[in-house]
């Protein structure tokens, strides 16, 4: 029978064209769309994970924007008085608090990355964000002239570079995490302040602080018997020029849009996939039906009723088949485009996500495609095996 | 030996109002018969030989094949006894309109045991396809096509030939290799029944039947 079933689908290119179109496109937009949510959702999971901070207190300025701060690496300036700190003394679950200063590479510094990135300034006193590191690669901290580099930071020249006119050499380079930290430039505090203080671009900023008495950030871990939340509120309680973050609580918030998003364009697919299933069902029982009377040959010349049901289910399955396999792959190549456009336009952290990952959706996408190639043949297919040979030999369209 | 008996056969189509070109029709078929039906336009000369291969349900009555009851045998066995026995030249000619000239007597062969190419290429040349065999059924002549239905009752060296007028659209040289090739079939100890509107073409058979108005009478 499958002898029958991929010449008919071969050789009727036309008919077979339409049938496979309509499946690879639902399918196409199925892959694209699990891949899309799925790699966005897991890197928010990963990005908390790996974040080492439970609770992040940003300057409380209108122009902060605490998830982007967190979660991309977009340059931004702000800051907030260091001696602010003092303030935090007092409140009880703090087990490690530490201050960074952000600033950034200027993308006109001739020798340096061809992109604005942020370089952040670290403090070797009371860091625990990048200690791990520092830990596995036996080294205490940052030399005044050395930068750690973030898993994506990319471009870098040999083992020297220029940033904001002076040489560093790049010591090493982070694992990945999924968060801003992956494109991030890292050099100690004190250096991160005097690129500041020096750039002729940020002078407007220093006009009634200079950058030794600012900070950009606290990042603060909360021991075991409080919950970052709580703390969240205490310090956002004080009335201080300050907003204090929850890291989780901010990937669960970003979640849950995400999440009402991901509702809506599934139930649109899910309409795509009531109409590609109604189309697919007028497909092959108008494919059934134009081979009425081939089907009736094939019960005189001693085919089974289950060889007529199952030519029909064979002949939808090569069809559905090979539009899942179009889609899929078709999917999956659009997913890496589509998630770097996401991920640049709608500052959304993404991982990447691997080929094993890529091949799951595929298979996920072309099982999807069998089953809704049989579940829309099976109807037509069980009709056709049902009725008698003589009234599929004898009578014309009409029925 | 009898290879068809039909004993009292009925069959009525209803829809709507009722038709019956089957009334109440007795006929047998020994092993070498040659026998045609003659009969005027739509008065069930098809049905007929659709009921006889188990196409279509009679209504009333019976109908042994090599002398067994079709009633006792399951749509299974029919199916088979059709694939290994009987061979159908339907009236029109219907093709695997996705498979060339020689697929469409290549797929048939998988039905019954025979595997036999050399069957294929001997009827492919007996009915003159031989250059033909990569063509698909569209682009053949209808004449062709004709001639293609017929080779392909003949691949499993039927028993019983059923050919509903098998000579349409075919010239007088034609018509005479397909006489001989039915002529074959009850000469090699089968049974033919072969429905035509030619008279001259019906006396090369050995019986004469004239169906009309439900009856099947001889004619001498
Ligand atoms: N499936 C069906 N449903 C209802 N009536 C049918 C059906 N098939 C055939 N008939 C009727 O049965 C009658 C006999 O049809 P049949 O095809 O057997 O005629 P025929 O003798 O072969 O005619 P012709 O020489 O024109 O081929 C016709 O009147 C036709 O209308
Ligand atoms: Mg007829």
């Amino acid at each position: 029978m499958w002898f029958l079933a991929w010449r008919n689908s071969s050789r009727r290119k036309g008919q077979s064209v339409l049938t496979i179109g309509i499946t690879a496109l639902t399918i196409f937009t199925f892959v694209l769309i699990i891949v899309v949510f799925s790699t966005v959702q897991s890197s928010l999971q990963l990005s908390t994970n790996r974040l080492g901070a439970d609770l992040i207190v940003l300057p409380n300025k209108a122009e902060v924007d605490s998830f982007q701060t967190v979660f991309t690496a977009k340059p931004s300036n702000h800051y907030m008085k260091r001696d602010l700190l003092n303030n935090f003394a007092g409140i009880a679950g703090i087990e490690q608090m530490t201050t960074q200063f952000y600033t950034q590479t200027l993308n006109e510094s001739c020798c340096s990355v061809g992109v604005e990135m942020r370089l952040v300034g670290y403090d070797p006193e009371s860091d625990f964000i990048l200690a791990p590191w520092f830990v596995t690669q036996k080294k205490s901290s940052l030399a005044d002239d050395e930068i750690l580099v973030g898993a994506r930071v990319q471009g870098w020249l040999g083992n020297r570079t220029r940033l904001l006119g002076e040489n560093f050499t790049v010591v090493g380079q982070l694992g990945a995490t999924g968060s801003g930290m992956d494109e991030t430039t890292f050099v100690n505090i004190a250096t991160a302040r005097r690129l500041a203080a020096n750039s002729q671009y940020l002078q407007h900023l220093w006009t009634e602080n200079s950058p030794d008495e600012l900070i950009s950030s606290v990042l603060i871990k909360v021991d075991t018997k409080h919950q970052a939340i709580d703390i969240a509120k205490a310090i956002n309680k004080m009335q201080l020029p300050v907003r204090a973050y929850a890291t989780g609580d901010l990937v669960s918030s970003i979640r849950k849009q995400i999440e009402a998003i991901q509702q809506v364009v599934i139930g649109i697919w899910l309409a795509l996939l009531m109409v590609a299933a109604l189309a697919l069902i007028g497909r092959f029982t108008a494919l059934a039906r134009e081979r009425k009377k081939e089907i009736g040959l094939l019960r005189a010349i001693g085919g089974q009723k289950t060889s007529v049901f199952g030519l029909v289910i064979l002949e939808s399955g090569i069809l559905a088949g090979t539009g899942g396999l179009l889609g899929s792959v078709a999917g999956v190549l659009a997913a890496s485009p589509l998630l770097k456009l996401l991920e640049q336009s709608l500052q959304l952290p993404v991982t990447q996500w691997s080929l094993s990952s890529a091949l799951l959706c595929a298979l996920w996408g072309l099982i999807l495609a069998l089953i809704l190639g049989l579940a829309s043949s099976a109807y037509p297919a069980w009709r056709s095996s049902a009725v008698s040979p003589q009234e599929t030999l004898s009578r014309g369209e009409l029925d | 030996m009898t290879i068809c008996r039909v004993d009292s056969l009925s069959k009525h189509y209803t829809m709507g109002e009722t038709v019956k070109p089957l009334d109440n029709v007795s006929f047998s078929l020994e092993a070498g018969d040659f026998v045609a039906i003659e009969g005027p336009s739509g008065i069930g000369k098809s049905t007929l030989l659709y009921t006889i291969a188990g196409l279509l349900e009679p209504s009333e009555g019976r109908i042994y094949l090599f002398e067994k009851d079709t009633a006792r045998l399951s749509e299974k066995e029919k199916t088979r006894m059709r694939a290994e026995k009987i061979g159908f030249v339907f009236q029109e000619a219907i093709l695997f309109q996705a498979l060339t000239v020689k697929e469409n007597l290549f797929f048939p062969q998988k039905f019954n045991k025979k595997k036999d190419p050399a069957q294929i290429a001997y009827l492919l040349d007996k009915f003159g396809l031989t250059d033909r065999i990569n063509f698909l059924p569209y682009q053949l002549s209808v004449g062709q096509r004709r001639r293609l239905v017929i080779a392909r009752a003949l691949l499993n060296e039927p028993m019983l030939l059923l050919a509903d007028e098998p000579t349409n659209d075919l010239n007088e040289a034609w018509i005479e290799i397909i006489m001989e090739s039915l002529a074959d079939v009850s000469k090699k100890g089968g049974a033919v029944i072969m429905v035509t509107h030619n008279a001259q073409l019906a006396m090369q058979a050995g019986k004469r039947y004239y169906l009309q108005e439900g009856k099947l009478a001889a004619i001498n």
